[in-house]
């Protein structure tokens, strides 16, 4: 989820919610669409109470073409209605004000594009990715729009913190298990998980005035309509039910909630395993019974053990009553004002904690970014919202490593090391594009052209090809 | 009408009539957990939503819209005529309660009498 003032409009808010993760863009010959069973929602809360006030619904109608064969195309697609397509796809974008109830159609039959798959079958893509980039006003409501297959913006190295959390450039420092010519221990850079991966994207860009409480452009920093709230959701039907022989499900009754996302790695860092598909099935409203994934959460306790001697000033905090308030400051409240000077993202209701990316729309884009964002001197970046290139993996880890909570704890040191752990995947936090490795629009739809099936083979994915 | 009564199981009170006393008397509450929900599936068969409650009998319904017809009479298969797509009905304990999906829309029931029946034909 990534929600921003649009550098290239700043009267406008961009939303990308990215579906479908980790493509390898030749995995054919069943590329990769949205579901037709699937309610995509991206929600915003305009009052800190967890819940939406205002929801943007897209709805995918998949249509085959020739059913006969099994080709995803029949030849070159040269336009987004080319026969040669077998597997067309088209969306409904809806708005719906919780208030009031009112929906709005703000589109129907919008085309997606297809996937890239290589120089036969989609020729000239970047006509086709334009193509598939549609305005719309309706309703008193107006923006563009766009869903489809991009070439992924995130950027982790997954391999690495995944393997019992040893970070490359810190692989000296690892307490390695007590395991012997392991052929590690030295420093080096961060791989970039996403390379050469693509995703599927819903992107929006709407003015601000479209999704603020007061229904205006917030007029400073502290305004009482500055902060939005930002998540999306996946539901599917209620009940689904496989009958043999039948070929499909039967799926029947209303929209259930099934996954969500708000801030990055909450859900796969923070929110522990036997609770993640409960937590997926509720609302934000709903976070306080997970608040203690929040104020002590299992990561901050294992840095020091899989780092001995690195956080000694974390390990010691954590032998106490860990209480993070920064961390739930950060992801389940907004930051209020005075803790960091001109600033503040809070947007919470009395007793309630939401993971939501939370957004001041007042702070206008930066003149030049800092992918560390807030922590970077960079207020235009996460935690407030989110940007394509903002470093989020490394500035939570820094956070988990203790860097922010001397912001609400003074009498906390942060270790020399929160600052300065990372992935190694930036060359520092000017680098916009994670050592040349991602690639983005300076506009919408943002996230840059996917890469094609053809050019991109498993074989490249092997490091040092 | 008789009254089940709760068992060591905790088992609710239910006003469902002979056939889900019988029925209880066979499946405690930790049983029935144990032993899962109960979905059923049909195809192409009772009810859209508007017609629906009268198609139950005895539905006391709890969904918003659908008014309750206690004492109403046995609906006949023809009465569904014209509705379309198939109702998945689940079951998930015994307190008489069922949940109806239709269409795009989730309705909730209570109808203890129903739920035997559904539950008995489980068996």
């Amino acid at each position: 989820m990534y929600a921003f003032v649009s550098p290239w409009a700043p009267s406008t808010v961009t939303l990308i919610a990215n579906y479908i993760p980790l493509q390898l863009a030749d995995g054919g010959p069943n590329f990769y669409e949205f579901g037709d069973d699937v309610l995509y929602e991206i929600h915003i809360d305009q009052t800190g109470d967890g819940t939406p006030d205002v929801s943007f619904q897209f709805q995918f109608t998949t249509t085959t073409v020739d059913p006969s064969t099994f080709l995803y195309n029949t030849g070159p697609i040269t336009s987004l209605t080319d026969s040669t397509w077998n597997r067309k796809q088209s969306y409904t974008l809806t708005r719906v004000d919780h208030a009031s109830g009112a929906t709005t159609t703000l589109g129907s039959g919008l085309l997606c594009p297809p996937c890239n798959i290589g120089r036969l079958s989609t020729p000239d893509y970047h006509a086709l990715g334009a193509a598939a980039v549609h305005r719309f006003s309706a309703g008193g409501y107006s923006g563009q729009v766009f869903a489809g297959q991009r070439q992924e913006g995130f950027y982790v190295d997954l391999g690495a913190v995944f393997d019992l959390g040893i970070l490359r450039p810190f692989e000296q420092d690892h307490n390695m298990f007590g395991l012997k010519n392991t052929g590690l221990g030295r420093m080096a850079a961060g791989i970039n998980s996403t390379h050469f991966l693509n995703v599927h994207s819903l992107a929006l860009e709407v003015p601000i005035e479209q999704v603020t409480k007061s229904g205006g452009r917030p007029s400073s920093v502290s305004a009482s309509d500055a902060v939005i709230g930002v998540w999306t959701t996946a539901s599917r039907r209620a009940s689904i039910v496989n009958i043999a022989g039948q070929g499909k499900p039967t799926e029947t009754g209303a929209y259930v909630q099934v996954s969500r996302l708000g801030n990055p790695l909450v859900n796969e860092v923070l929110i522990g395993l036997g609770d993640k598909d409960t937590w997926n099935h509720l609302p934000p409203s709903s976070d306080k019974q997970f608040l203690s994934y929040f104020s002590n959460p299992g990561l901050a306790q294992l840095l020091p053990t899989l780092y001995p001697g690195v956080f000694p000033n974390l390990a010691k905090y954590n032998a106490g009553k860990p209480d993070r308030a920064d961390l739930v400051a950060i992801l389940l409240t907004g930051l209020p004002s005075g803790v960091v000077p001109g600033f503040q993202n809070e947007l919470a209701a009395s007793g309630v904690y939401a993971d939501e990316l939370r957004l001041n729309l007042a702070v206008p884009p930066a003149k030049k970014p800092s992918n560390l964002g807030l922590v970077g001197g960079d207020a235009a970046g996460f935690p407030n919202g989110r940007r394509v290139f903002d470093d989020v993996a490394t500035i939570e880890l820094r956070a988990l490593a203790g860097a922010t909570l001397p912001l609400v704890d003074k009498s906390y040191k942060a270790d020399a090391a929160a600052g300065e752990v990372s992935f190694g995947l930036t060359d520092g936090p000017t680098d916009l594009r994670a050592k040349g490795t991602e690639y983005y629009n300076d506009g919408f739809p943002v996230l840059g052209m996917p890469l094609s099936g053809f050019e991109v083979g498993p074989i490249s994915r092997v490091v040092g090809h | 009408m008789t009254s089940a009564t709760p068992d060591a199981t905790g088992a609710p009170e239910n006003d469902a009539g002979s056939a889900l006393g019988r029925w209880a008397a066979g499946m405690s509450r930790r049983r029935f957990l144990r032993t899962g929900s109960v979905t059923m599936a049909a195809a192409a068969v009772v009810g859209a939503v508007p017609g629906l409650p009268s198609l139950l009998g005895e539905a006391e319904s709890e969904a918003p819209g659908s008014g309750a017809v206690a004492g109403a009479a046995s609906p006949a298969l023809s009465d569904a005529a014209g509705l379309e797509g198939p109702v998945t009905a689940h079951v998930s304990d015994l307190s008489g309660q069922v949940s109806l999906f239709v269409q795009d829309r989730t309705i909730v029931v209570r109808d203890p009498a129903l739920v035997a029946r559904l539950l008995a034909a489980a068996r």
